[in-house]
């Protein structure tokens, strides 16, 4: 495990607020991720119900437990998945793991080439805006961990190319990172799957 | 955010064998084997109480129940 200095934003003040990116850790540090989520998304959803906004208009991501997605993942190919997370002292800000293995770019130029892939990517649900219930804590945790995503994809020489599957409701995010729409995929539920194609990677990270 | 408390756990022999195994074949502590076996029985636990059943889907697609007997 490797442990990075990097910043997020206060969202109040627009201060940067010094945070650890720790970019390879093991599968029960999710269980501690969703030990401190869990009770905020309930009182979330709580909140939700109390004010009669519609299921359709709720977070997408808060059915989501990463207590489970840490069992699965320890079912699985330890050389496949990478865990990394965002830490300001004990608080877990953000999460993400990555896969490495059979996914390849569908974008041209560099079709059918290795990509890393993001399987999950969540902020803390403090770090979310929800219209009339609460403004985000802290920003900035999503592109931190996307670049993290873009470096891993540079280390294994594959150019920054990464891709994803978005919910829909985080699909502006991700073009703003510089994601290209490629296709809706009738293979995940439908979800609109995204890239980013090794030119727009280095634009990005400004690397030469 | 909860804090951690700490607990003995007594295990025979075989069990132990088994956990260390575990924790050796994941590269996980086996605290971490133990809570995630711990979070694995709470989702069985709660969806066999709501009248649901466990299958294993081998690699031909052949799914088969899990029997808890």
């Amino acid at each position: 495990m490797s442990v990075h200095t990097a910043y997020i934003i206060d969202a109040a003040t627009g201060d940067p607020v010094q945070v650890e990116l720790d970019d390879d850790l093991t599968v029960d540090v999710l269980l501690d991720v969703e030990d401190q989520w869990k009770v905020p998304r309930e009182e979330l959803r709580a909140k939700l119900r109390a004010l009669g906004v519609a299921r359709k208009d709720w977070p997408e991501s808060l059915w989501w437990d990463w207590g489970m997605k840490s069992v699965r993942l320890a079912f699985g190919d330890p050389n496949d998945f990478r865990i990394m997370a965002l830490r300001r002292q004990a608080v877990w800000e953000a999460a993400m793991v990555t896969r490495s293995k059979n996914h390849v770019a569908l974008l041209a130029p560099d079709i059918g080439k290795p990509i890393v892939y993001v399987d999950f990517l969540e902020v803390a649900p403090w770090n979310w805006t929800i219209d009339k219930i609460q403004n985000r804590k802290f920003k900035a945790s999503g592109p931190v961990l996307l670049r993290a995503a873009l470096e891993q994809s540079y280390a294994k020489g594959w150019d920054g190319r990464v891709g994803l599957h978005a919910l829909p409701q985080a699909a502006s995010f991700y073009l703003g990172q510089g994601l290209q729409f490629v296709k809706n995929d009738p293979a995940k539920q439908d979800l609109p799957y995204y890239e980013i194609s090794a030119a727009e990677a280095l634009k990005r990270t400004g690397r030469r | 955010m909860s804090d951690k408390r700490q607990m003995t756990l007594t295990l025979t022999d075989n069990e132990m064998k088994l956990l260390e195994d575990l924790a050796e074949r994941k590269e996980l502590t086996k605290t971490a084997i133990i809570r995630m076996a711990l979070r694995l029985f709470q989702l069985v636990d709660e969806r066999t109480a709501e009248g649901g059943k466990l299958f294993i889907e081998a690699g031909d697609k052949q799914k088969t129940e899990l029997a808890l007997l």
